[in-house]
């Protein structure tokens, strides 16, 4: 007797097997007790494993659920949604793509070979590349950031390497590759608003020159809204179409423009007066350019105000308030920006008073020493950003009286009322008057041996509960020694023992920071040298801090984080 | 819970393309339809691979998070609890390596229950179906991740083989050996521990 396998018996079993295997099992089961009870045992197994895999925690539990799962969503949008969801097409269109879906792999290398060649060609006619655009307000606000740090000669920087100066640098080069073309970048900064040619005797910029030039004139260039918004609708062109003067083209970005907002738009560079108003574009243009050009390359320091956004007043109030726009970090004050089309662009109301104003500000310790990757929030707003390397931050705030709540893990919160004023004296703010918990901590010598210079994990955690200091200082020993050596594997080591304090802890706080900490090992861990593995783990320790982060810098950074590292 | 009481909570077909097309736009109140739909089959295989409430907890969160965050890479038409369950497994099998251990010992049944507490009517055949139970799972957690996921998507959620195979990414006839594979292991690792049969 020849008895059906044991594949065919369990698919039988599931109801799955093909007309003839039935046919033929059901005869032999009638035949044959042993094949019978194998299948009688198989049911018998099923249905313990059933009540041993299943849990039903009930309608209420899964209410919860649900809920928190939904208040994620808010906080979270979809990463890739609008960028990603297939664009409504057309009959035709359909049909070609349909046409393309259907194509295998050697005729879609084909496809691409003759797509790269295209390029190709078009590069060699282009003597320059575009220079790229920023996709969203937080990337153009990073570059910002670290080119305030090019532009810095307060020797903060130089005082305080190692982690925090990492993380920027890092985050610039990745942000970098996140530039999108500025045809598909949804946020891109606006174009360069006057100057109908580009000034012939400006030298042609590098890739590298012209991105920086960019980044300059992000920072330079306000457009003023008009009551319809037109500005704010400005082209996404921006410095990818920046002037091209080698090859002495006009550049579509540097079509003449609507002339009204730009006389109010212009940089002042100190030492000159506001431009009159009937300066001419062009040289109105070149002026600029070559000082932004002389920024970006760093051959001098410029004068702060020489790159500062200008604050879209009237011309004629507008020389007398340069100062009040000059954005030193030296201590805290405020600025105007303007970022047209960038998702959190400066609203004005109906009287063209603007809505946010940045304020400025830098956090630092009672011995003096900048803290980096402090929560600065405004309470009013929900709205927050971190502190850079040097301590730095700059936050969108609706003038007024507003409260700000800093916090550093292992400082006291700090809370104060400042007033958020567009053309008010820098505010004297008391933001340096936080001081260490943990004076007495076992991890003192490891916490203010350098580690608060760096912003390390060892100033974060110094007021880690005693029940996990122990391994709370392995952790810090090994990420430290992971940043020193750069090291994948000591960071995937720095990240068990974060993961370590992450369970041991249930101090809610703490856990976060050690899930965060966790995270960003993984990460790192990632970055030095991708696996399969890392790749897992890192998104498993992203997500795992995502899904209970509370909303800020830090959550949008591990966000961004999540996004890079790809399953 | 049997399979036609747990499928009419999946979403229907016409509604779910709608949902996911919503989703794509970016709308958050669709796409909690969605997690509201399918979240108790996910959490199901969660459990499943994890054998601990609070991890299938945070696996359901953490699986409809990347799905939203994915949610634009999806193509609609394809059917969408698949995809979610493969992010649930690959979720599950993310934190169980990463933690190096095999699933927590589940209470959860227990205390939903109180049965195991209780003395029934008769508390010897109570306590051998213990401790049956108690070596299903030691059985079941030595298996590898592939035959716990395939036992875990056919036995607990009762799909299809085409669906288990969309799950899993193997041709249907893989499934088919798989399964029958899986559950000879889970059999022969029973025989181990009990001299017996399940």
């Amino acid at each position: 007797m020849k008895h059906p396998t044991p594949e065919q018996l369990s698919a039988f079993h599931d109801g799955t097997a093909g007309a003839s295997t039935i046919v033929a099992v059901e005869q032999h089961l009638n035949e044959c007790p042993e094949c019978h009870e194998f299948l009688a045992s198989l049911e018998r197994q099923d249905r313990a494993l059933m009540a041993t895999l299943t849990h039903d925690p009930g309608d209420a539990h899964f209410e919860a659920l649900a809920a928190r799962i939904e208040a994620r969503l808010g906080e979270a949008p979809a990463a890739d949604a609008a960028d990603a969801a297939p664009a409504p097409r057309a009959p035709w269109l359909g049909r070609y793509w349909d046409g393309l879906r259907r194509l295998r792999a050697p005729e879609w290398a084909g496809a691409v070979a003759a797509v790269i060649v295209g390029l190709g060609l078009v590069l060699l006619n282009v003597k320059h590349g575009t220079a790229p655009t920023m996709r969203s307000h937080a990337l153009e606000q990073r570059a910002r950031q670290t080119s305030d740090e090019l532009k810095s000669t307060d020797g903060a920087r130089g005082a305080a390497p190692g982690a925090a100066s990492d993380l920027g640098r890092e985050q610039s080069s990745d942000e970098a590759r996140n530039i999108a073309p500025p045809a598909v970048a949804p946020h891109s900064i606006s174009a360069p608003a006057a100057g109908a040619v580009p000034p012939p005797a400006a030298p042609a910029p590098s890739a590298g020159a012209a991105f920086k030039q960019g980044m300059a004139q992000s920072r330079a260039k306000i457009v003023k809204s008009t009551p319809t918004g037109e500005n704010e609708r400005a082209p996404a062109q921006g410095f990818a179409k920046a002037p091209s003067a080698a090859s002495g083209a006009t550049s579509p970005a540097q079509k003449p423009r609507r002339a009204e907002p730009l006389e109010e738009s212009q940089p002042k560079v100190e030492g000159q007066a506001a431009p009159p108003a009937e300066m001419k574009d062009a040289d109105r243009q070149k002026r600029e350019s070559d000082a932004k050009l002389k920024y970006a390359a760093g051959a001098t320091a410029p004068s702060p105000t020489a790159t500062l956004p200008p604050a879209p007043e009237a011309p004629s109030t507008a020389g007398s308030k340069a100062g009040a726009r000059t954005q030193a970090f030296a201590e805290p004050q405020t600025t105007r920006r303007d970022e047209s089309g960038g998702p959190q662009a400066m609203q004005r109301d109906a009287g063209g008073e603007p809505s946010t104003i940045q304020f400025c500000g830098v956090i630092k310790n009672s011995r003096g020493q900048a803290i980096p990757h402090a929560s600065v929030n405004l309470v009013s707003q929900g709205t927050g950003v971190s502190s850079d390397a040097a301590g730095r931050f700059c936050i969108d705030a609706a003038p007024g009286d507003q409260t700000l709540s800093v916090m550093a893990v292992g400082y006291a919160p700090l809370r104060t009322d400042v007033r958020v004023a567009p053309n008010a004296p820098p505010p004297t703010l008391t933001l340096i008057a936080i001081t260490v918990i943990t004076e007495t901590s076992q991890l003192r010598g490891a916490v203010l041996g350098g580690h608060a210079q760096t912003g390390a994990p060892g100033q974060v955690l110094s007021s880690f509960p005693e029940s996990t200091q122990s391994v709370a200082s392995r952790a810090i020993k090994l990420t430290l020694e992971a940043e020193r050596t750069k090291s994948a594997q000591r960071y995937d080591a720095a990240a068990v023992e974060w993961e370590k304090v992450r369970d041991r802890t249930t101090d809610a706080s703490f856990s976060m920071e050690a899930r965060f900490r966790a995270a960003e090992t993984r990460y790192r861990s990632w970055l030095l040298a991708p696996t399969p593995k890392r790749v897992a783990d890192a998104n498993e320790a992203l997500t795992s801090y995502l899904v209970r982060a509370p909303l800020g810098a830090r959550r949008d950074t591990a966000s961004a984080w999540l996004g890079r590292v790809k399953p | 819970m049997n399979t036609a009481a747990r499928r009419t909570q999946w979403m229907e077909p016409g509604e779910e393309t709608v949902r996911l097309r919503e989703s794509q736009q970016g709308s958050a109140e669709a796409f909690g339809r969605i997690v509201r739909s399918y979240q108790r089959a996910v959490y199901r295989v969660a459990y499943a691979l994890t054998r601990n409430a609070g991890d299938a907890d945070d696996v359901t969160q953490d699986t409809f998070l990347r799905a939203w965050q994915a949610i634009g890479r999806f193509r609609v038409g394809e059917p969408l609890y698949p995809w979610l369950a493969r992010i649930a497994m690959n979720t599950s099998f993310s934190l169980m390596r990463r933690r190096k251990r095999r699933p927590e010992v589940a209470l959860e049944p227990m205390l939903e229950t109180g049965a195991q507490w209780a003395t029934g009517d008769d508390p010897a055949a109570d306590a051998a179906a213990g401790e049956r139970d108690e070596r299903l799972a030691k059985a079941y957690d030595a298996l590898s991740e592939e035959h716990r996921a395939v036992l875990a998507l056919r036995v607990v959620e009762d799909l299809s083989y085409d669906e288990i195979a969309r799950t899993l990414k193997v041709p249907v006839g893989t499934v088919m050996s798989r399964l029958s594979r899986a559950r000879a292991e889970l059999r022969s690792r029973m025989q181990t521990l009990t001299g017996e049969n399940s």
